[in-house]
């Protein structure tokens, strides 16, 4: 019944979106059924069949194929709830549901819009939405019902048995395809009206929206990779994290070319190949990840028609934009002259730092894919690569990045401004030497990340005090000034936090037995007991580490090591203590004998990766909910 | 046209991914055709061995599965269609899984295989490059792998193993 109520819910939606793309023909004529009540019905109808889907793992429905691969009825509720998109097919119905709830918030809430252009530019996102449920129907539709009903399910890797699944996607799906809209957007003004400061007015809420949330949605999963998967780290440059890490590269030299077009009236077809490459690379990002061309998905072979399928519409909106642009390109008035000492400069200076950093970690994940066709070797391409560039890349942005807001547009004087950033430069500075003289064991690049990140810090709050008249003017601040002040200031935090994560960080890997002792930094770790545990559907061991500094008792920390029996897969639950300026870490490993094997880290003012990146996101939403309040 | 450059390179992209997507199949050939079957030693289902010494002159199907794998349900009958048009040994291969819903499994389904390889740690299926299962190894009289399978033995894979089981005998 379920799956019957599904299914429909899916080809009206998809006859719908179908509808209100043929729209386009005469977008001034008055319909029976107007795109703001198609757009509300095929939200109704992908809504719907989501619910479905979610009642279906909730009740535990094994007759629906997706249903039986991913679930148990001993799984607990809330990751019933959230293997709905641990999953392709789910994870993919969550992917139209995002792209057709921002087609919803336009058509409702976007008041700024005339009828014709929001017509055609809700008959674009409609394509979108349209080609996804074919791909949908066709190839991985989550709805299959099997025959006979298995008695019980195969579970849901435990790895995603976790809170961070519950939050993680869902983020980055409204980051990734938040920015369908603005391609939508951006189509749409090819046809009726054209690229000024209104157009750019106009896409900015929306990026910043999708920037904002792909900013928390990859950190949520920076941070659950860090503690549940048990190795310590934050990052890895594997292909799945860098395919989101691309459209968010994308999006920040988006958000701010968007700014020297809103007040310059220039940079228009940058702009406009900045927001086609925006959503381009959320498609290929979901590309690279749904179709398992680089990372081997183990259980089951993957069926290669979904790869092929997706592909094709990657290649159908990238090749149809980037035609567009190029037909159309002349028609596209710019104004010139430029200062390379004002803030259109540093914004420009920004975009091809960003740009070209995109490229390099494009260039990197899709490598080994060229490689193995040319050669037939295969190869990874790994952190020292992508950790080298991006350092190298980034740097100079950051020098940058801390005085570019204090700068005017179109000229400013370099001897006043270089005057101001004396006192900045004490500070840092001395910021750095306070470093030096604390834990001076690291090695200098740690320094210059210091610095950077002291340099950035700085410069914006200095930046915040000179146009606030010293706090003064507080009352009327502008919040799009304050959401680019925390996202700033968010980014030197976390600057800061990478560069004491992985140059500072002090690592043990030790066999203890019970009543044995670890030494880390100026804690001792007391490993006290060892006890069995069992969950509700796994089963495992639980280590007690009471930790101590200077003799001093500071708290019990239990990692743990479960095995979930219907998958035979062992996970790892590090224990944290985190003090805000650094973490002790401990992941617990296979017994030898009677003894454990444990990995212990000491890293200092990793919390501030976290903290740094949702000030980001504050800062992002704060913006956002400035300039699209201002107008409704 | 101005930006000839950047779609003349979206599509040289856009055709290698093709390529990466379809890859699969060439090089898993190319890694293992033509070359002696890899290290096995197993615990058979029957409590003996399932060893290198069990692949001398005949020609053997050695097939991955588990109880699991959606996929291997689907299979199953294929396997008995093939024995039906060509006796052929087969082995069966069972990659990490549970005994009991082994036994549960070849009980509701039927066992076509003439031995049964228990390799639980997934150690085998590393030594022979399997990377999703079900995949199946044809091996010729002298024990050198001569055809590969990735995912799913159907009615057209069966036509390919038939015409190189043929020219095996020869």
């Amino acid at each position: 019944m379920v799956a019957i109520i599904g299914n429909i819910s899916l080809i009206f939606a998809t006859l719908l979106s179908f509808y209100q793309f043929l729209n386009i023909r005469n977008i001034n004529k008055i319909r029976v059924l107007n795109p703001d009540r198609n757009i509300s019905l095929q939200f109704f109808f992908i809504l719907t069949a989501f619910f479905c889907l979610m009642f279906a793992y909730v009740v535990s429905d094994f007759s629906i194929l997706n249903v039986y691969q991913n679930s148990h009825t001993a799984k607990p509720l809330l990751y019933k709830i959230t293997g709905v998109w641990g999953n392709h097919e789910g994870s993919m119905l969550l992917w139209v549901l995002v792209l057709v709830f921002f087609g919803f918030l336009i058509s409702r809430y976007d008041k700024r819009l005339d009828l014709p252009y929001k017509t055609l530019t809700l008959s674009f996102q409609s394509l979108i939405t349209f080609v996804f449920l074919l791909f949908i129907l066709l190839s991985s539709n989550p709805f299959i019902v099997i025959s006979p009903t298995p008695v019980n399910g195969l579970d849901l890797n435990p790895l995603l048995q976790d809170p961070g699944l519950a939050f993680h996607p869902p983020n980055l799906y409204i980051g990734y395809v938040g920015l369908s809209i603005v391609f939508s957007f951006t189509i749409a003004r090819f046809y009726k009206g054209s690229f000024d400061a209104s157009w750019a007015k106009l896409i900015k809420p929306w990026v910043l929206l999708s920037w904002s949330f792909l900013t928390l949605g990859i950190s949520l999963g920076s941070w659950w990779a860090y503690y549940e998967l048990g190795w310590g780290g934050f990052w890895f440059w594997d292909p799945v994290e860098n395919a989101s890490l691309m459209p968010w590269l994308c999006a920040t030299a988006l958000l701010h070319s968007t700014l020297v077009l809103e007040k310059r009236n220039t940079l228009k077809k940058w702009t406009i190949l900045l927001a086609f490459l925006s959503f381009s690379f959320s498609l290929i990002g979901t590309f690279l990840v749904r179709s398992g061309i680089i990372t081997s998905v183990h259980s089951f072979a993957s069926d290669p028609t979904r790869g092929v399928f997706i592909l094709m519409i990657c290649a159908f909106f990238i090749f149809s934009s980037f035609i567009l642009l190029a037909k159309k390109a002349g028609s596209i008035k710019e104004e010139k002259l430029i200062s390379p000492i004002s803030k259109e400069g540093t914004i420009i200076f920004n975009n091809l730092l960003m740009v070209a950093l995109l490229l390099t970690i494009f260039i990197g994940t899709i490598y080994p894919i060229f490689l193995e066709i040319f050669t037939g070797n295969q190869i990874s391409v790994g952190p020292p690569y992508f950790n080298l560039t991006s350092t190298l890349i980034m740097g100079p942005g950051i020098l940058i990045m801390s005085f570019a807001p204090m700068i005017n547009w179109k000229k400013d004087d370099l001897i006043g401004l270089l005057s101001r950033l004396k006192i900045i430069l004490f500070l840092s500075l001395l910021v750095t030497f306070i470093f030096f003289y604390i834990n001076f064991k690291g090695p200098i690049i740690a320094l210059v990340g210091i610095f950077l990140a002291a340099w950035l810090f700085f410069g914006t709050l200095f930046n915040f005090f000179e146009k606030t008249k010293y706090l003064k003017k507080l009352k009327n601040l502008n919040k799009t000034f304050l959401g680019m002040t925390v996202a700033h200031l968010g980014v030197a935090i976390f600057i800061a936090g990478i560069t004491g994560s992985t140059l500072w960080k002090v690592e043990k890997i030790k066999t203890l037995k019970v009543g044995e002792k670890v030494l880390l930094n100026n804690y001792s770790l007391n490993f006290d007991k060892i006890k069995k545990i069992r969950g509700k559907n796994y089963i495992g061991h639980e280590a007690e580490f009471n930790l101590y500094k200077k003799n001093k008792f500071i708290k019990t920390l239990k990692p743990q090591k479960r095995f979930y029996p219907v998958q035979e897969f062992p996970t790892t639950e590090a224990a944290i203590y985190s003090r805000g300026i650094s973490d002790i870490y401990i992941a617990m490993s296979e017994p030898i004998g009677n003894s454990w094997i444990f990995r212990f880290h000491y890293s200092p003012l990793t919390p501030w990766i976290w903290i740094g990146s949702i000030m980001a996101f504050i800062g992002g939403i704060l913006s956002f909910s400035h300039r699209i309040f201002k107008r409704i | 046209m101005r930006y000839t450059g950047l779609i003349i390179i979206t599509a040289f992209i856009f055709v290698c991914l093709f390529f990466g997507l379809n890859k699969e199949d060439q090089t898993l050939k190319s890694a293992f055709l033509n070359k002696p079957i890899p290290e096995i030693n197993l615990n058979s289902l029957k409590k003996d061995k399932l060893d290198q010494s069990d692949f001398k002159n005949e020609i053997i199907l050695v097939n991955f599965f588990a109880s699991w794998c959606v996929p291997c349900i689907v299979e199953h009958d294929f396997l008995f269609e093939l024995k039906k048009q060509k006796p052929i040994k087969i082995y069966g291969i069972n990659y990490k899984d549970n005994i009991k819903n082994l036994e549960i499994w070849l009980e509701k389904l039927g066992n076509p295989y003439s031995k049964i390889g228990i390799d639980k740690t997934g150690i085998t299926g590393i030594n022979w490059g399997v990377n999703g299962i079900p995949e199946s190894f044809l091996i010729d009289q002298n024990g050198i792998i001569k055809h590969k399978v990735t995912g799913v033995i159907n009615e057209k894979q069966i036509k390919i193993l038939l015409t190189k089981i043929e020219s095996l005998e020869k």
